[in-house]
């Protein structure tokens, strides 16, 4: 199956939030009063209710406009999440999606530590954006009811969904009409980063100035938590009781022993 | 054989040790589940991986604050047990070159070394046990309030975590066999479980340079 993908153009994007609004309506989660800290990104950050939000920016020289970034799962092609996920609570869909069974989450945070993103909130259980996994499985290709919410919603068009190949190409394109247009520094994120991001995002300005790592790293140090330590322990618990087992049977230190 | 007897443990170390090892093997039964799924039936248990996940945070806090009251209760008590494992003697060397015996005839061993109230064997576990326990608690902690430290310290508490779990698990296995199968020690057993009581005659002979200590 293709890997299917969604682009955000935050050239386009006007920061109506449609986006946020309609991802708690869909994924039905709670709305929490917040209170005003000076910036417009409301609520302050992801939380265990909020799958994504709009982050504003209003402070990029010499741009005297706002700048916006959606912020959510960016869907990594290689996600350190489901490596890490002891339960089996998340999975990579064959279409690149990565989500999650809450039935299966039992609520301890690994993967909130091995994002590189720290993305996945966890309140009861784990949150985080899953693509609407549901509206894009069940809609057929040509149905155009079978893309998230968010893309359905954005009255601006900054939003697109499809193949990711696809995207890429029209994504590099409209990067190369940015940088005529003097932002220089416009990039599109995501694309070979981490496996390649399944939410690219066309920037005017370099990632670090939305808060993003440049070069995100994908966590190896989990490596050693299944390659090495996983059969430690079965090696060490078995050898001991093994090792119990034999000294039993071979009436081994009898004639020491005595202490 | 009405041999006299010789108090080993106070009422309150039996109830610690007891609270704190029942408490140490869900912690450790929970957390294997949870370590390795696959063995489902570690978690079925507690009817889900997530009930397992469940007991195992909120116990872990019982786990720590335990041997807290216990120590700050006791104290002197805890002083006591604490100068015994930190005084290491040249007979305990001499008992953990041949590992007491207790491999005879691998590692060969025709006469052990008098011991003290505790073997060498048995300090090394007691430090082992305390050493590893704290190591548990504080990851265990940084585990629990995950979001408040940085995802690197996280990940490195869990595998510290998951080391120290199956270490001391591995630890206890032999520390049991040891005090309660083993036919020439399963003595020790009855000890912790019943009075705190032991034969005079057993302690001459397992533990002779507490008994001379006793004697003077
Ligand atoms: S961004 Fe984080 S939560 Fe999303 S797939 Fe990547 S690792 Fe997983
Ligand atoms: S919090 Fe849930 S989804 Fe995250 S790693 Fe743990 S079990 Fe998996």
């Amino acid at each position: 199956m293709e890997r299917v993908a969604y682009m955000y153009d935050s050239s386009k994007c006007m920061g109506c939030r449609g986006c946020q609004s309609i991802c708690k309506e869909w994924n039905d989660q709670e709305t929490v009063p917040t209170t005003f800290k000076g910036v417009y990104t409301n609520p302050p950050s992801l939380n265990p209710d909020t799958r994504m939000i709009i982050k504003f920016y209003d402070n990029f020289t010499p741009d005297p406009n706002f700048n916006f970034l959606k912020y959510q799962c960016f869907h990594c092609g290689d996600p350190a999440c489901v490596k890490v996920c002891p339960s089996g609570a998340l999975f990579q869909a064959e279409n690149g999606i990565v989500a999650f069974d809450e039935n299966k989450c039992i609520a301890c945070g690994y993967c909130h530590s091995a994002c590189p993103f720290g993305i996945p909130q966890i309140g009861k259980v784990i949150n985080k954006c899953d693509m609407c996994y549901s509206r894009v499985m069940e809609g057929s290709e040509s149905d155009k009811t079978s893309i998230p919410a968010c893309v359905k919603s954005c009255p601006a068009g900054a939003l697109t969904f499809g193949k990711r190949s696809d995207l890429v190409e029209q994504g590099k394109k409209r990067v190369e009409v940015l940088k005529k247009k003097g932002y220089t520094e416009a990039n599109l994120y995501g694309e070979n980063i981490l496996g390649g991001l399944g939410v690219l995002a066309i920037l005017k300005y370099s990632p670090e100035k939305y808060g993003l790592p440049k070069e995100p790293v994908f966590p190896n140090d989990i490596g050693l938590w299944k390659g090495i330590l996983h059969p430690l322990g079965v090696i060490m618990l078995g050898g001991a009781a093994g090792l119990v087992v034999l000294h039993r049977a071979l009436n081994l230190g009898k004639k020491g022993g005595e202490q | 054989m009405a041999a006299n007897k010789i108090e080993k443990h106070k009422k309150n170390t039996r109830i610690f040790h007891w609270l704190h090892l029942i408490t140490f093997i869900i912690m450790l039964w929970t957390g294997f589940s949870l370590f390795y799924p696959w063995t489902n039936v570690l978690g079925m248990t507690f009817g889900s991986l997530r009930n397992a996940a469940f007991i195992h945070k909120y116990l872990g806090w019982f786990y720590v604050i335990l041997p807290i009251i216990y120590v700050s209760w006791n104290f002197k008590l805890f002083s006591n047990f604490f100068k015994t494992i930190s005084t290491f003697t040249p007979e305990d060397k001499k008992w953990l070159s041949i590992l007491g015996g207790y491999l005879h005839p691998i590692i060969k061993a025709d006469e052990v070394p008098p011991q003290g109230k505790y073997n060498a064997g048995q300090k090394l576990l007691g430090w082992i046990i305390i050493v590893f326990s704290i190591l548990l608690g504080l990851t265990g902690l940084i585990m629990f309030y995950y979001a408040s430290f940085p995802g690197l310290l996280v990940r490195i508490a869990i595998m510290i975590h998951v080391f120290c779990g199956t270490f001391l698990g591995a630890a206890v296995i032999v520390h049991f066999y040891l005090a309660a199968i083993n036919p020439t020690s399963n003595k020790e057993l009855g000890t912790m479980l019943g009075s705190g009581m032991i034969d005079e005659d057993y302690v001459k002979h397992h533990n002779a340079l507490w008994y001379e200590e006793l004697k003077k």
